[in-house]
């Protein structure tokens, strides 16, 4: 998922216009609860289990592309080595 | 050899100053947390704990068995315990005196008990008296004389405050009350703000927020925007406007309050009331003002989160905050003879107002609204920004404008109701003359 697909996602879920890639989830109206929706909805769209304390250590939209695509390549090699 | 980092216990839950995530992350790497969540609302809230256990160390407990507390405390292996959320006050100070051996004097943080030692101590001069039934509420107002100011003991956030001006207010009680005062609530003795007021767009009160350590104390006001009757808070401002010497003023007192209470290490919120005299304490919460933090870090880019839980620790941290931009939080709350919130805008609408930087909360269309749930039945909470005062002010009377037409409220009758006397003190459109509300009423914690 690109930046701007990941972007887009949160502007969704928070219900605002637009949400640039270096905007803090929780200064353009995310909370505890909408965070929680974000992560069951990378799971929905990317299939990827992004740990709900990986997204808040950074909870920007380029930093959590950058979680997610690493979280993808760790289930990717448990596949690979089972 | 690698060192331990220092460990806090700290009692969280979904309505701190600071939520289990920004406690716990405050400051990884320097001070390991480990949050202690109440059994009933973890249960009741399966997020918060999921929250809490991706964060840190996470302990469930009933929090009101105190032994369990405590033993929690202890096989955390933390060198202190601290809490953001007011409920959970009394109990750290209960751990506090059976782990760590510090006294705390018992009942600080009932608002009767709290009142007396400051009083006692020089602190403060308003006088009250606990109230169990109504008969006793006419006692208290035949000694002290009206107006008065109901409240509950242990209450939060403006929740039950009456305002008590005439024989009709308490025949009110009456009715909404009744028999149910066996809980516990003061009658307090209104304080009166300067006869001039502060003008419009802020209330006659102002907070304190205390970080106190072992090297010492460092503090700092912020403002407010007037209050929504009786005594409903609608939001924070910062920086304070009020002149450096009402501000040292302030900020003696507040630490005077924290003597007289023998508090210890950690952070502290205190309303202030501003009056022709001396400033008068309104009341002093054990934890860190809420939305104090977003404040500061859009205004100063300054997080305060690793000061307060350094200073939880007795541990420094400098706190040097020069404000870059005007911020407000501006909450919208229904006037009080509302029962339903008919209509409500999308986010993403009141987003698009001038100057909103965020929406924090929207209370859903249908929610049922009374107004003794007190500030935390807002219906809207919005950040805003401005370069300089002026301009926040503008945003901030735009706003609510805009808001007041967007949202619809109704009374038991159906009939749309709007709140316009708070509009027009934030706004400054009241007459001259007219009686604010705000400058004779009392802040209330949130």
């Amino acid at each position: 998922m690109t930046d701007l697909e990941m972007a887009q996602l949160w502007a969704e879920i928070i219900d605002v216009d637009q949400v640039e890639v270096d905007d803090h989830f929780f200064e353009i109206g995310g909370n505890s609860l909408l965070a929680i929706e974000v992560v069951r909805e990378l799971k929905e769209r990317a299939g990827v289990a992004l740990p709900l304390g990986e997204f808040l250590r950074d909870p920007r939209p380029r930093a959590v592309s950058e979680a997610l695509a690493l979280a993808a390549g760790r289930t990717n090699g448990e596949s690979a080595v089972v | 050899m690698t060192q331990r980092l220092p460990r806090l216990a700290l009692l969280a839950g979904a309505n701190g100053s600071l939520s289990p995530a920004e406690a716990a992350m405050a400051t990884a790497g320097e001070v390991e947390v480990v949050l202690i969540l109440d059994r009933s609302e973890a249960e009741a809230s399966p997020a918060l704990r999921e929250i809490a256990e991706s964060v840190a160390e996470t302990v469930v407990v009933a929090t009101e068995d105190a032994t369990a507390v405590c033993a929690a405390v202890v096989a955390a292996g933390a060198q202190a315990v601290a809490t953001f959320v007011d409920a959970y006050c009394p109990i750290v100070d209960e751990v506090n005196t059976r782990v760590f051996g510090r006294y705390a004097p018992s009942g600080r943080w009932g608002k009767d008990v709290q009142r007396r030692m400051l009083l006692a101590a020089g602190v403060c001069t308003v006088t009250n008296s606990p109230v169990h039934d109504w008969h006793g509420l006419v006692d208290a107002a035949s000694r002290q004389g009206l107006p008065l100011v109901l409240k509950p003991v242990t209450g939060v956030a403006s929740r039950d405050v009456w305002l008590l001006n005439d024989t009709d207010d308490l025949e009110a009680v009456r009715g909404g009350l009744g028999a149910n005062m066996s809980a516990g609530f003061v009658a307090e003795t209104y304080v009166r703000g300067p006869a001039r007021g502060r003008g419009p767009h802020r209330a006659d009160y102002v907070s304190a927020e205390l970080f106190v350590s072992a090297a010492g104390t460092t503090g700092f006001l912020t403002d407010r925007p007037p209050l929504a009757m009786p005594f409903r808070e609608t939001g924070i401002i910062g920086p304070t406007t009020v002149d450096p010497a009402t501000e040292r003023a302030v900020l003696a007192k507040a630490e005077a309050a924290h003597r007289a209470l023998e508090l210890g290490p950690g952070t502290y919120h205190i309303e202030v009331k501003l009056t022709d005299g001396q400033p008068e304490v309104l009341e002093v919460n054990g934890r860190l003002g809420g939305y104090v933090r977003r404040l500061v870090q859009l205004g100063t880019g300054t997080d305060v989160a690793p000061a307060a839980i350094r200073a939880s620790l007795g541990l420094d941290h400098p706190l040097d905050l020069t404000w870059r931009s005007h911020v407000a939080a501006l909450f919208l709350q229904a006037p009080m003879s509302a029962s339903v919130i008919a209509a409500t805008p999308r986010r993403r609408h009141v987003a698009r107002i001038p100057g909103v930087i965020s929406v924090e909360h929207l209370a859903s269309s249908g929610t049922a609204l009374d107004w003794r749930d007190g500030t935390g039945a807002a219906a809207v909470k919005v950040w805003l920004q401005g370069d300089d005062d002026e301009e926040l002010r503008t945003r901030m009377a735009d706003c609510a404008h805009r808001l007041d037409e967007a949202f619809d409220f109704r009374d038991v009758s159906g009939r749309r109701v709007r709140d316009e006397d708070w509009l027009a003190r934030l706004t400054g459109t009241a007459p001259a003359g007219s009686t604010t509300t705000d400058s004779h009423s009392e802040g209330c914690d949130s």
